[in-house]
C-alpha cells in the first residue's frame, strides 16, 4: 500500500503566544519601559520561528527570550488551560488538520486519474486474449464450413506412415479435413466461418484398433481416457473400434473386450461404439459422418454460437440432431482445457498426495477432503490440537463412503507423523 | 427413537450396497423379451443354458428386449403370504430385426422411424435405445454404401445400432450377456462416477506405486511420491527438493519463519545425473514450481489453482 507522508506547515505556529508578547509589547510601548525592546527582539524570533512551541521553557531556546519572560509566558498559559476556549480550539485545529489532508488526498487522486496507466507488452497481450476469449461468436446458417480435423498423433504403433495412410485415404474420398494437434480425440468437426472462427461440433471420435484397445485396458490407459473425453465437453464420444485381423493373440480374450466396450456403453451417457474392419473402412465411417454432418448442420440451416463448458447442457445426441440453434465450444477454448497440464486445484492434487498412502483409498482420501479441503486447513487443525495424542488421532473417527466406516487409529496416526514431526 | 431409525437406514444402505456389488448384482436383474421372438427357437433354447433369468411377455414394440431389476420387497404379494418383489424397469430398450426384417425396413425407410417409436412406446427418461441387425457382407458396394449413410444417420439421430455377425443367435446369445452384465453393475458404477466425475483428473489410477510406510524408508519414499505429484516435476527435481527439505515438517517450517522462503527454495540447484552440459535448460527449482510449492501448502481456499 503506498502512503503519503503530509508535512504540515502552519501559517501561525504559536498564535497564542504571539498573541500575548504582542500584548506586552504595546503594553510596554505605552508606558515607554525598557522592557519594550527585549519584547520587540522576541516577538521578532518568534514570528520567525516555524514550529509549535508548548511552553514557556521551550520558547528559551529563542532570542530574546530570557528567564522572566518564559515564566511570564508560563504563568500566562497555566491561566489560560483553565478557559474553556482551549479545548474547542484544540478540536477546531484537528478538524482542520484532517480537513487538509482530504484535499490533498482529492488532489492526488485527481492527478492519477489524468495520466493513462501504461501497460506492458505482455500486460496488453494478456488483455487482448482475454478480450479474445470472452467474445461470443454468432455464426448463422450458411455462414460456415464444415471441416474434419485430424490429430497428427493419430497413429497405431506410432509410425508415420499411419498418418499418411490415414490422409491418403481421406483425400481419396474427397473428405475436407486437415492435420491438426489434438488435445483430445483422434478426430474432430469443426464449423469455420470466412472469419476463421471455430467452433467444435459435439461429436469426438476416438479410434482404436483391437490390439491398442487389449493393452489400454491391462495398463488402466482405457479408463483414463473415457474419463478425458467425458470431461472434455464434447456430449458424443464415439469409439470407433477397428479389427485387427483376425482379433486373436491380442493380450486378452475376445470376449474381455467386448464386455468392456458393452459397459463403456451403457455406463457413459453419450458414448457409441462403431465397429469397422479395416483402417480404410474406418475412414469411409469418417467420410459417411463428415457427409452426414454437412448434411445436418449446413443443409439444414442450424444457427450456432459459442458457449462456455458450464453451459454445455448435457444435450442427447436425439436434441443435437433436431435443435436448429446450438451453443458450442470454441476449438481454442477446448484445446486449452484439455491440454494435459491443465492446472489443477489444491483439492485435486491433495487428494491425489493423500491416495500415495498405501490402504488410503479414494472412499477414505475424499472423507478427509471434505472435512480438511486444503494442507493447511488440516495443518491448522493439527496445530488447534491441545495435546499430540489428540493431534494423532484427528482423522480417526471420521466415516467413509457409503458405508460410512471409520478411517481407524492407525492411518490417523500415520499422516499425523508424516506431516507434524521430522521423521 | 433416532437410534432406531439410523440403525434401520444403516441396514437398508448395506442391504442395497450389497445388491449392486459387482458378481451380486447380476442374480438381481432379469431379461424380459417380446413373445414375437418366441419363434426364434434356437434363441429360448440357448437362453434356458445360461445362468440370465428371463422371462416372455407382451411388449408394446414386438421383437423387443427389455430388462428389469429387482429392487427388494416393496408390496404385499396377493399370491399367498409374504411380500412382493418390485421389479423397476431399466433404460435399455432392444429391437432384434432378423435379416429379412432388416432388409425390408432398409427398402421401405420405416427404419427412420422407429427410433421415434420405441421412445413413444417407452417413455422412460434417460432411456437408451437399440436396434440389433445384421452385418450385411459387401454384396453389392453401391448397396452397402446406402446402409452404412442410413445407419450413420440413424446415430446421429440418437439411436444405437449393433451389428451382428453370423451365426447370428449365438452373437445375440452373447450380446444379449453383455448387456445384462453391463446392465446389472451400472448401479455402482454410477456411484463411482459421482465420485470420480466431480474431478478433473482421473484419480483411480494412483494406486500402483503405494507407499507403505511400515517399512524403513516409507515415509521418504511417501514424501517423495507427494512431490511427484506436482506436474513438472521430475525424480531429479524431487530428489533436490529433498535434499532441501528431507521431510514436509522442515519445509513447512521455512516457509513460516523465512519471509524469503520461496526466492531460496526456487534458487535450489538440480542435481542433474548426466553430468555438467553445455546447454542446460533449468538448474534451478524455479519461481513457478517454489510459488506452486507455497501455494499448496498454505492455500486455504481448494480451488486454488496450481
Amino acid at each position: 500500500m503506498n502512503a503519503t507522508r503530509l508535512e504540515i506547515k502552519l501559517k501561525e505556529p504559536n498564535p497564542l503566544f504571539t498573541l500575548w508578547l504582542e500584548r506586552w509589547l504595546r503594553e510596554a510601548e505605552q508606558r515607554n519601559q525598557k522592557s519594550q525592546h527585549q519584547l520587540r527582539k522576541a516577538l521578532a524570533a518568534l514570528r520567525s520561528y516555524p514550529l509549535p512551541l508548548y511552553s514557556g521553557r521551550d520558547c528559551a531556546m529563542l532570542r530574546g527570550f530570557g528567564a522572566t519572560l518564559c515564566q511570564l509566558i508560563d504563568a500566562e498559559l497555566h491561566a489560560h488551560q483553565l478557559t474553556v476556549n482551549n479545548a474547542n480550539e484544540q478540536r477546531a485545529y484537528e478538524k482542520q488538520v484532517q480537513q487538509v489532508a482530504k484535499t490533498v488526498q482529492n488532489k492526488q487522486k485527481q492527478k492519477e486519474k489524468g495520466k493513462p496507466k501504461k501497460l506492458t507488452k505482455k500486460a496488453q497481450q494478456a488483455l487482448d486474449e482475454a478480450e479474445q476469449r470472452a467474445r461470443i461468436v454468432q455464426m448463422p446458417a450458411g455462414s460456415y464450413d464444415i471441416l474434419l480435423l485430424v490429430d497428427t498423433q493419430e497413429t497405431s504403433g506410432k509410425h508415420k506412415r499411419v498418418l499418411d495412410q490415414t490422409r491418403g485415404y481421406l483425400q481419396t474420398l474427397q473428405v475436407p479435413h486437415e492435420v491438426r494437434r489434438l488435445t483430445v480425440g483422434d478426430f474432430l468437426w469443426i464449423a469455420r466461418n470466412a472469419a476463421g472462427d471455430e467452433l467444435v461440433l459435439p461429436y469426438v471420435v476416438e479410434r482404436k484398433r483391437m490390439d491398442d484397445l487389449a493393452s489400454s485396458i491391462r495398463d488402466g490407459r482405457f479408463h483414463e481416457q473415457k474419463h478425458r473425453l467425458r470431461q472434455c465437453g464434447l456430449p458424443q464420444i464415439i469409439y470407433l473400434i477397428e479389427d485387427y485381423g483376425d482379433n486373436e493373440q491380442l493380450g486378452l480374450p475376445l470376449e474381455s473386450l467386448q464386455q468392456a466396450l458393452a459397459n463403456a456403453q451403457m455406463h457413459t451417457p453419450g458414448l457409441q461404439v462403431v465397429r469397422s474392419e479395416n483402417h480404410y473402412r474406418s475412414m469411409c465411417y469418417l467420410a459417411g459422418m463428415t457427409a452426414a454432418l454437412h448434411q445436418l448442420y449446413t443443409q439444414a440451416g442450424k444457427t450456432l454460437h459459442s458457449v462456455d463448458k458450464q453451459q454445455i447442457e448435457s444435450s442427447s445426441s436425439s436434441s443435437c440432431w433436431s435443435a436448429t440453434k446450438l451453443g458450442l465450444l470454441k476449438f481454442r477454448a477446448l484445446y486449452e482445457d484439455s491440454a494435459r497440464n491443465a492446472q489443477l486445484t489444491v483439492r485435486e492434487l491433495f487428494v491425489q498426495q493423500l491416495l500415495q498412502l498405501h490402504s488410503l483409498s479414494l472412499d477414505r482420501a475424499l472423507a478427509i477432503v471434505k472435512r480438511y479441503a486444503t494442507p493447511r486447513l488440516l495443518l491448522d487443525a493439527y496445530a488447534a490440537c491441545a495435546t499430540e495424542a489428540e493431534a494423532q488421532l484427528l482423522l480417526s473417527k471420521l466415516c467413509c463412503g457409503a458405508l460410512e466406516r471409520p478411517l481407524g487409529e492407525k492411518l490417523s496416526q500415520c499422516i499425523h507423523r508424516f506431516y507434524c514431526t521430522h521423521w | 427413537m433416532s437410534s432406531k431409525a439410523d440403525k434401520l437406514l444403516k441396514q437398508a444402505v448395506k442391504e442395497q450396497q450389497k445388491r449392486i456389488k459387482p458378481g451380486e448384482c447380476q442374480k438381481y436383474v432379469r431379461v424380459i423379451l417380446d413373445v414375437a421372438l418366441r419363434k426364434n427357437s434356437e434363441l429360448l433354447q440357448q437362453l434356458s443354458s445360461t445362468d440370465l433369468k428371463y422371462d416372455l411377455r407382451s411388449l408394446p414394440v414386438s421383437n423387443c428386449i427389455i430388462w428389469e431389476r429387482n429392487v427388494g420387497q416393496q408390496t404385499l404379494s396377493t399370491i399367498g403370504n409374504g411380500l412382493e418383489d418390485a421389479w423397476r424397469l431399466e433404460g435399455q430398450i432392444l429391437k432384434v430385426y432378423s435379416e429379412a426384417e432388416f432388409q425390408h425396413a432398409l427398402k421401405d425407410q420405416s427404419l427412420t422411424c422407429i427410433g421415434s417409436q420405441l421412445q413413444t412406446a417407452f417413455p422412460q427418461p434417460n432411456s437408451r435405445y437399440v436396434i440389433a441387425v445384421p452385418r450385411l457382407h459387401q454384396s453389392k458396394q453401391r448397396a452397402k454404401g446406402s446402409v452404412d449413410t442410413a445407419l450413420i444417420e440413424l446415430q446421429l439421430s440418437g439411436l444405437h445400432i449393433e451389428q451382428l455377425r453370423p451365426p447370428h443367435t449365438q452373437e445375440l446369445l452373447a450380446l444379449l450377456q453383455r448387456y445384462t452384465k453391463a446392465i446389472a453393475e451400472m448401479p455402482y458404477k454410477q456411484q463411482r462416477q459421482e465420485i470420480l466425475g466431480s474431478f478433473k483428473k482421473y484419480l483411480a489410477n494412483d494406486n500402483k506405486q503405494c507407499v507403505r510406510v511400515e517399512q524403513g524408508n516409507g515415509y521418504g519414499r511417501l514424501w517423495q511420491q507427494h512431490l511427484n505429484r506436482l506436474p513438472l516435476v521430475t525424480l531429479e527435481v524431487a530428489e533436490s527438493i529433498i535434499g532441501q527439505y528431507p521431510c514436509p515438517k522442515r519445509m513447512l517450517e521455512h516457509f513460516e519463519n523465512d519471509p524469503d522462503a520461496v526466492q531460496k527454495l526456487a534458487d535450489v540447484k538440480i542435481k542433474r545425473s548426466n553430468g555438467p552440459a553445455p546447454l542446460q535448460t533449468e538448474r534451478r527449482i524455479g519461481n513457478v514450481l517454489s510459488s506452486k510449492l507455497y501455494n499448496l501448502y498454505n492455500a486455504r481456499d481448494p480451488n486454488t489453482l496450481i
